[in-house]
Formats: C-alpha cells, structure tokens, sequence
C-alpha cells in the first residue's frame, strides 16, 4: 500500500498509525478519533489539490504538506495525550494531530522517491529526524494550520527537513 | 502489535476508538487493487513508498522508541 493511490488504503495507513502510536507509547487511554473527520481529510486532499498542476504533477513534498494541513486543520484526534510522558508540549492546543500528523508523514517520506528531468529517481534513504526542540517548536508552529493558508510553507518545512537528512537528494544549492 | 490480522483478511485495529457512531474498526478490508490502477496514480514528480500495514507499525515503533528516549531526558 502506499498513500494517495487509493483513498481505502489512505484510510487505513491512518488509522493503522494512530494505533500504532498508541501502542508503543503506551499510552494508557485508548486513542478516540472522529471518522468522520478522517474521512473527510482524505476526500479533501485529494480532491481539493491546492498546487498548480494538481495532485498528479505534485512532489511528495507538497502531498505530505496537503495531508499534514487538512489533518491538523480537521483535529480528528479527540484524545489528548499525558503530560507525565509528554511534558510542556501537551499544553499546546491541538497537540495531539499535529502529533499524529507528523508520524504519518514521517511515515510517508521514508522511503519516498523524487524524480528530476534527465536524472534517475532519488529515494529517501534517511527517515526525518530532528532534535527535540525543533519537534516541541513544530508543534507550536503548526497547531492551527490550515491547507489554504500554510500549504506551501509546510512543503517548504517538509523539504528542508527532508534535504537536511537526505542532503544528497537536494536540488543544487545557491548562494543567496 | 495492536493490529490484528484475521483469517478472512479483515483487519481490526484495538487501540483505536471511534466517536463516530457505527463505525467498525474490527473488519476493516484491505484493498486488493489491480497494478494497472496503481500505475495510474504514479506521478511524474514522485511517489509514496509501497509498505504494508505492518511496516506502518514498525516505521512507528522505531520513531516512538526514539522520541521515547528524547522525551525521558
């Protein structure tokens, strides 16, 4: 299965990974989620694609970005998580789907392809990794994104993340 | 691994609860799609990796083991 070719398959990677984070972190709480808005998530990102040339000629930059905003825009994740494992960040309003969001999307990426004009495919090798201070600001950051307003900052975020773990796939650089 | 596979190919995910009403999280089917149709949606700039449910749990385990880890300092 991979995302965006099949809504059915998106439907399940996301619900398989907020099982998955509840599992592994443990959490005492089962995670309650509104399907509804799950459902509406996917529907949107893919039929309301906001980039020129559309969901077919996007990069998976600008794929993930478009999940990622609908995602945290829609807050299907109704359960909060625990300070006790989390600490300062649960404080955040809305944690808990940029959380998930961002899991989903690391699980996206890792792996991914990008294809350039006259090059072979690049796959990403490295899976996104960052301090823990840059994923505490992420989640400030993007509590209230919606896909209309910060799309294109967050492919841009999800890129730079991205070449940063994966310099070899980037775009030659330029002094500015 | 909170996900269970059944015999009849439905899978059910048991840490996971719905607030929607009439929702089954206990049989869901995972799709069988045709390669023809899975081409389609390739794309010229790029794709999506092809992974299993259970790697979506695996990729998930390493990165909370992780975080895990960052979190307990």
């Amino acid at each position: 299965m991979a995302f965006f070719q099949n809504q059915s398959e998106d439907l399940i990677q996301v619900i398989a990974t907020i099982d998955a984070f509840a599992e592994y972190w443990e959490l005492e709480e089962d995670i309650t989620f509104d399907h509804d808005r799950i459902s509406s998530v996917i529907r949107g990102m893919w039929a309301d694609f906001p980039a020129n040339g559309g969901l077919s000629a996007a990069s998976v930059f600008k794929k993930a970005a478009n999940f990622f905003c609908y995602f945290v825009g829609e807050r299907p994740i109704i359960t909060t998580f625990p300070e006790e494992i989390f600490g300062e960040i649960v404080k955040i309003h809305n944690h808990q789907n940029v959380m998930i969001g961002f899991q989903i999307v690391a699980n996206m990426l890792d792996g991914a392809t990008i294809n350039r004009a006259g090059q072979e495919p690049i796959v990403l090798q490295t899976p996104l990794r960052m301090s823990k201070h840059s994923y505490c600001d992420l989640i400030d950051a993007c509590h209230s994104i919606t896909s209309q307003a910060h799309f294109m900052m967050v492919a841009l975020l999800l890129e730079q993340i991205t070449y940063r773990n994966n310099p070899d796939a980037s775009d030659e650089l330029i002094m500015l | 691994m909170a996900l269970i596979r059944h015999d009849n190919g439905s899978l059910e995910f048991t840490r996971v609860v719905s607030s929607t009403a009439n929702i089954d999280l206990s049989s869901h089917i995972e799709p069988n799609l045709q390669a023809a149709n899975k081409a389609h949606m390739k794309n010229a700039s790029g794709n999506f990796p092809e992974i299993s449910v259970e790697d979506t749990y695996a990729r998930t385990k390493i990165s909370v083991d992780a975080m895990k880890k960052a979190f307990k300092k």
